[in-house]
């Protein structure tokens, strides 16, 4: 059960509670530099790393935003931490329902409240009391889906508990133990004296605020090195991956893939519709998606060397890591067929991908964290989600060429221009991209779905056992194998095949997404969560209408053509 | 011979191909949803191992089997086409074996034992008399289907016996009625407690017979049955402030004694003979609760029923239960049995021991746990990893040997995985493992590697349609 009434004061909160006596209103320290202190180890959520990932996830579940108001996260713990007065009154946590904003009584028009409010709400208290123990997560994985507004009360009360443990100091472990768990400055003894020591001062000096710039670099250094010294078997190697995960947290290699793949695909687009400059408009286009790839590559990589292990693991890593993937295969197209049109199309896709892997942290959640032991160092695991993402990758790919294709026909259809041979030539030449991306997709998907069984069959002693998402990829794989056999069939033409790929598309969607986030039950738990359905689902709407009124526009042109 | 010809061309037909994909879509998303509405069991029944979805799997077969004789004589350009529907057809027929003559069960074992019984999920009756013992499956059903009795005696048992219904997500109702063979000196009570906020009443069984009935906790007050001379010795700081009342059979003179603390202190206390037990209401001065004694049984023994389950959906739902009925029924000879228990039946001067149980096997070897391990992710309760020491016994030779979570244990054609354990503190010492014999795998395997082989070839060939059309497209081009 939480405890949410005020403790007494810890002993190092007490130490700080006089340097902050002096009340006033938390500003953000931009002449602070937080390099150094960024770096300072400790143990959370199951492995060691940088204070600075630490700030961000806190800062991003509490609050519900990458940096709340303008605040640098580490920042904004610091602040927590030093002046946790000024921060009573201020609204930063978050309630992200408004029926349960309704349920507490709570103002609903509002998603932040001061901490205040939420620790002196009566109903919240009794909830908290309420709520049965956290359950030990299930070995294999398995779970259930919850009621989404009981989830969203947990994570509030979470949210308040993190605030307060953060304050009182007990909520982030600096000290590191002989044993597995590091303690926190609240309940180290005497062995935590000299880190304690430092970090008092490495908060004295940051309540001087920008006064003491210069001071606060070297202690925030001193504390790293009292942190780094306690620790035991610390080499290079965990500095380094330590500081790996800082440059990952501050250059934001994602951002700056999607700015330039924007880049790109806009010029391609601009080089189709006009007629001058189109060979220069193409080299912006080559060397844009070429920085972008090159810096979403490093992120991946960079990524994949914190955590140890490959990127897709939970929905966030799987949709940056299809995104490249729609790149890749997009180059294998250009490489093989020395069109660019797939690359244009690949560029939107990455973009669409990455911003919204960007903008929605909430949902994808962006953090590293361990994994369920039966996906825990296995070779052949890895190799199956690899695969079978690809494949999604490869589905995408030929989704966006199916669309273009459409467009095409729409335009024809809405210029009344009849459909003449060159424009057939045309399409059947882009419709062959599309199929060759499909033919990538329905022999990933297949393997990887056959990898899964076989490793499901390795760890588990089962090939297949009806898992919803088993079960989803291989719809996914009958959808596409529907398609090629009705395109082979003679019953698919040039329009249906485009129209069909852009349709199909919505099984991958549903074996990726939906059956984590919506149907939310099964074996692959491990990526499960909620939120985004209204977003998802509209988008799919929308694109199956756009299919259908495609469709009817250009039926009625081709008869209308016909009778002329 | 046309309509013969007719008939192949259909079952070799890609129309038929296009129907049997598409109504395999169709009900793969509706087993997915219901499974997300219900569980896991409600989809299965319904969707997977229904008939009809076997039926067709099986039509898939025939209509792969035929579309790949269709194109006989083979030719070189037909391979790649063989390969990847032979393999699809070559991966059904390994799922079909695994699933009738396949083993998957799972082995519960504790440190230091030896087990050599597995479980399957598969519930059954068991029954024996004397030498003989028979062991019947009972096919669960999920809530909302009828169940139709099964009589065993068709089934070759040469009593009148049968199971009249079925639960399939049941609770157990405790009740107790008098020992009519002996008096065997364990009184019942049912109380009734009226009180709270909201005015609850709430009727509560004590019995001297077992400790989980013979004392009780309603709120902050507890109820207990004891010995005329533990109520008699009973003094007020027993109670610790709380109210608490001791009951005791008492049998001579015949009757209850009763003694009752209340939370300021005050003792009420007296004796009730037999027949004036029931109806009586106590008057300890607990504060907002009204005691009635409802129902006394001097002599009692228990009679469990099971009732359909309020949680009838979702992953912590009860197991089913059975009732069964030998001859006419009646006193004696009928018995509700949940899952794992096990009753004595009279009947026409018999008696039958039944249980209901799921489906035990026995392997040709044991296995012996040594130890358990489980690794935590630092700082967290959570698992990263656990494994298992083992000793296997019984076999042709020793092996001691650890099995992990992606590291099984193979020998006599059967593996063991390490599938879970059961949570204890200060660590669990309880392994559990899934036990399987696949004899389908070889063609499961091979049917994989085929389909993989078979698509990725497919596609290569198919490559020089696009040489073709390119050839055309530089051709109008150049005309242009």
């Amino acid at each position: 059960m939480m405890n949410l009434s005020r403790r007494s004061l810890s002993l190092w909160a007490a130490c700080l509670l006089l340097s902050s006596l002096a009340h006033a209103d938390a500003q953000p320290h931009r002449r602070l530099s937080f390099g150094e202190a960024a770096k300072i180890p400790l143990q959370a959520g199951g492995r060691v790393k940088p204070l600075d990932s630490f700030a961000r996830e806190a800062v991003l579940f509490i609050t519900g935003s990458r940096s709340f108001e303008g605040w640098e996260p580490l920042d904004l713990v610091m602040s927590w931490i030093a002046q946790p007065k000024d921060w009573e009154d201020k609204a930063f946590i978050r309630i992200g329902r408004d029926d349960l904003r309704r349920q507490l009584g709570l103002d609903d028009t509002r998603t932040r409240f001061t901490p205040k409010e939420l620790f002196s709400n009566s109903s919240l208290a009794q909830y908290a009391n309420g709520l049965p123990q956290t359950q030990l997560p299930d070995p294999k994985g398995a779970a259930q889906k919850q009621n989404p507004r009981e989830t969203e009360l947990k994570n509030v009360l979470e949210r308040l508990s993190l605030f307060r443990g953060i304050v009182a100091g007990e909520a982030w472990a600096v000290v590191p133990a002989k044993g597995d768990t590091w303690e926190t400055l609240a309940t180290a003894g005497s062995e935590g004296q000299g880190i304690r020591g430092a970090f008092v001062d490495l908060f004295k000096t940051y309540i001087q605020g920008d006064s003491g710039a210069e001071k606060f670099s070297q202690v925030s250094a001193d504390a790293r090195i009292a942190v780094e010294g306690r620790i035991q078997n610390w080499d290079d190697s965990s500095r380094r991956k330590i500081q790996a995960e800082y440059v990952y947290n501050r250059t934001r290699p994602y951002f700056i893939a999607w700015v330039f793949y924007l880049i790109a695909g806009l010029a391609w687009v601009v080089q189709r519709t006009s007629v001058s400059g189109g060979k220069r408009l193409g080299r912006l286009a080559f060397v844009a998606i070429s920085v972008a790839a090159a810096s979403h590559v490093f992120g991946l990589a960079l990524r994949c060397y914190v955590a140890g292990r490959p990127p897709v693991t939970n929905m966030y890593e799987s949709v940056v890591w299809v995104s490249l993937g729609a790149v890749f295969f997009a180059w294998i197209l250009y490489l093989v067929q020395k069109q660019t049109l797939p690359l244009a199309v690949a560029s939107i896709l990455a973009v669409l991908g990455l911003v919204s892997a960007d903008i929605a942290p909430t949902v994808l959640d962006p953090g590293i964290h361990p994994l369920v032991p039966v996906l825990r160092s296995n070779y052949w695991l890895t190799i199956h989600v690899l695969t079978i993402t690809l494949g999604y990758a490869a589905f995408a790919l030929s989704y966006g060429l199916a669309n273009v294709t459409l467009t095409q026909y729409f335009r024809r259809a809405l210029s009344r221009r009849s459909l003449d041979p060159e424009f057939s030539v045309r399409i059947a030449g882009m419709n062959l991209l599309t199929y060759r991306a499909m033919q990538f997709g329905v022999v990933l998907l297949a393997a990887g779905t056959i990898l899964g069984g076989i490793w499901a069959d390795y760890s588990w002693g089962r090939f297949w056992g009806w898992d919803p998402k088993e079960v989803w990829a291989l719809i996914c794989l009958l959808c596409y194998i529907v398609i090629l056999h009705g395109r082979y069939a003679g019953w698919i033409g040039q329009f249906s095949f485009s129209a069909w790929t852009v349709v199909a598309f919505s099984s991958v969607v549903m074996a990726w997404y939906g059956v984590n986030f919506v149907l939310g039950v099964g074996l692959h738990s491990y990526g499960f969560s909620n939120g985004g359905f209204g977003v998802v689902g509209t988008a799919v709407g929308l694109q199956l209408a756009y299919v259908v009124i495609v469709a009817i526009v250009c039926t009625r042109s081709i008869t209308r053509t016909q009778a002329k | 011979m046309k309509a013969l010809d007719r008939v192949f061309e259909f079952f070799a037909s890609i129309k038929l191909a296009v129907i049997v994909l598409l109504s395999l879509v169709g009900s793969l998303a509706t087993a997915t949803i219901l499974e997300s509405l219900y569980d896991t069991p409600t989809a299965q029944f319904y969707v997977y191992r229904s008939s009809w979805f076997q039926g067709i799997l099986a039509l898939l077969g025939v209509n792969i089997f035929f579309v790949a004789v269709s194109r006989y004589p083979w030719k070189p350009k037909h391979i790649p086409f063989l390969l990847a529907h032979l393999g699809i057809l070559t991966l059904l027929v390994g799922s079909f074996v695994t699933s009738r003559i396949g083993l998957d069960a799972s082995l519960r074992v504790s440190e230091g034992e030896t087990v050599s019984v597995v479980e399957t999920d598969q519930a059954a009756l068991v029954l024996s008399e004397k030498e003989s013992a028979y062991s019947f499956p009972v096919r669960w059903l999920p809530p909302g289907v009828d169940f139709k009795p099964m009589t065993l005696k068709a089934q070759g048992v040469p009593y009148e016996l049968r199971i009249d219904r079925f639960i399939s997500r049941a609770d157990p109702v405790y009740e107790f009625i008098p020992s009519e063979t002996v008096k065997n000196g364990k009184a019942a009570l049912k109380l009734r407690l009226t009180g709270g906020p909201m005015q609850i009443t709430q009727d509560f069984w004590l019995w001297a017979g077992d400790a989980s009935f013979s004392s009780l906790q309603a709120g902050p007050s507890r109820l207990a049955m004891v010995s005329v001379a533990e109520l008699k010795t009973a003094v007020a700081a027993k109670a610790g402030g709380k109210p608490l009342l001791l009951v005791a059979r008492s049998p001579d003179p015949a009757g209850l004694y009763y003694k009752a603390f209340a939370s300021d202190g005050k003792v009420t206390q007296g004796f009730l003979p037999d027949s004036k037990v029931e109806g009586t209401a106590l008057q300890p001065g607990w504060k907002m609760v009204k005691l009635t004694l409802e129902k006394w049984i001097p002599d009692a023994v228990p009679k469990t029923s099971y009732v359909p389950s309020k949680s009838q959906f979702g992953p912590q739902v009860p197991s089913s239960a059975i009732h069964v009925v030998a001859g006419k029924g009646g006193e004696g000879s009928e018995v509700w049995l949940g899952l794992g228990d096990r009753a004595m039946l009279g009947f026409a001067g018999r008696t039958l021991d039944v249980g209901y149980f799921p489906q035990r096997l026995v392997l040709p070897f044991s296995v012996k746990l040594e130890r358990f391990n489980i690794e935590r992710y630092e700082g967290t309760a959570n698992p990263a990893s656990y494994e298992s020491r083992v000793s296997v016994v019984g076999g042709d030779r020793p092996i001691e040997t650890t099995i992990s979570m992606n590291e099984p244990l193979e020998y006599k054609g059967i593996t063991l995985y390490q599938a879970s354990y059961e949570d204890a503190k200060p660590r669990p010492t309880t392994s559990i493992f899934s036990v399987n014999r696949d004899p389908g795998r070889p063609a499961k395997y091979i049917g994989s590697l085929l389909i993989v082989i078979g698509a990725i070839s497919l596609f290569a060939v198919k490559y020089s349609g696009w040489k073709k059309l390119k050839t055309k497209l530089i051709k109008r081009k150049s005309t242009a």
